[in-house]
């Protein structure tokens, strides 16, 4: 299963027969059979998603877990538990960032002194939300300084913009001039220099 | 041709942040244990954190069910008892005529009515004989308590 997927289950009946997707039984059997290993990812994935929310260590694995077991997602039956609970690990953490951002404006408008300057045409699309646009500019803001960290290490810079463009697998190799090995070791760099540089999160 | 929209950077960032959440996936226990060794962090202590989480999220789960459970016992509790009450109509009607019958007033009025074309339709009176009913048995269970 992706991660970027974005289909959004219907809520379940209790009792509701699940015939496509994990009953609550087997979600919990499932989790009881996950070994440290999956414990550690879920642990690490937890960390990097926290970031621009209020959620503390520990509450998005349990957010994801409940939600899995009372049925609140539906787990697919061909889609792996723990795919499936970073999916929504992240799904919680998206909702949580932009229930901020408009809290955020909101607070801001509130304030005497402090209205929203920007005129239509300076807006980068004009489809987009005033809380769009606070997040837009977050964004650009620590995408640029995610560069900036990796000047001189130009197959990490080469592995940051893939990503951005959604490239992943051979079109990542393709596109980088990687191969397979010198990606994971370039992945890996990535991973711990971002870990050690926000600690709380990827993004912000 | 085809027209790409640009993605913003928020669609950026997003791809970025599932990249690495990817690779954790995908990395190897080793690598997962170096990941935390490095900022001197316990692997131990982390998984022992998630088994917690998962517990919780198990006895959660089990509490909301067994609440979930209890209601629907009580409703079908409800609805059973409501079943059992119910009178066949011709025993309640019999019962409503007698205690018709001890009340003058009502009976006045019920004739004064018919008299002015305004009496109950057949289906009013059944209507008041259920109610009668459901009174009765209302009646009964607060005297019951």
């Amino acid at each position: 299963m992706s991660l970027t997927s974005s289909a959004e289950p219907a809520p379940k009946r209790p009792g509701e027969p699940a015939s496509e997707h994990l009953t609550a039984d087997e979600i919990i059997a499932a989790l009881d059979a996950l070994t440290s290993d999956d414990k550690l990812r879920l642990h690490l994935i937890e960390r990097g998603y926290l970031s621009g929310t209020d959620f503390k260590p520990g509450d998005l694995v349990h957010e994801a877990m409940s939600r899995a077991i009372v049925g609140l997602r539906r787990c697919p039956r061909d889609v792996a538990l723990m795919a499936f609970l970073a999916q929504t690990m992240r799904s919680v953490t998206h909702h949580e960032r932009k229930r901020r951002a408009a809290l955020r404006r909101a607070e801001k408008a509130l304030k005497p002194g402090q209205r929203d300057d920007r005129t239509p045409s300076e807006g980068k699309s004009d489809d987009l939300s005033p809380e769009d646009h606070l997040l837009e500019k977050e964004a650009r803001d620590l995408i640029q300084a995610m560069h900036s960290h990796f000047v001189g290490d130009e197959q990490a810079q080469l592995v940051l913009m893939g990503w951005a463009d959604g490239l992943r697998g051979h079109d990542l190799r393709s596109t980088t001039g990687l191969d397979q090995a010198a990606l994971d070791y370039a992945i890996k760099r990535i991973r711990r220099r971002l870990k050690k540089l926000y600690p709380n999160g990827w993004a912000p | 041709m085809t027209s790409s929209k640009r993605p913003t950077s928020r669609e950026e960032l997003e791809r970025i942040e599932d990249a690495l959440a990817q690779s954790i996936l995908e990395a190897s226990p080793l690598a997962l244990r170096e990941d935390l060794l490095e900022d001197n962090d316990d692997p131990e202590k982390r998984v022992a954190e998630i088994d917690a989480l998962i517990a919780r999220a198990k006895a959660e789960a089990a509490k909301k069910r067994l609440e979930h459970a209890k209601l629907e016992l009580a409703e079908w509790r409800s609805k059973s008892a409501r079943k059992q009450e119910a009178v066949p109509y011709e025993v309640a009607r019999k019962r409503f005529d007698r205690a018709r019958a001890g009340d003058a007033e009502f009976a006045a009025k019920l004739t004064m009515a018919a008299r002015k074309g305004e009496g109950l339709s057949e289906r009013d009176f059944e209507g008041l004989v259920e109610d009668f009913s459901d009174l009765e048995r209302l009646e009964r269970e607060d005297s019951d308590r």
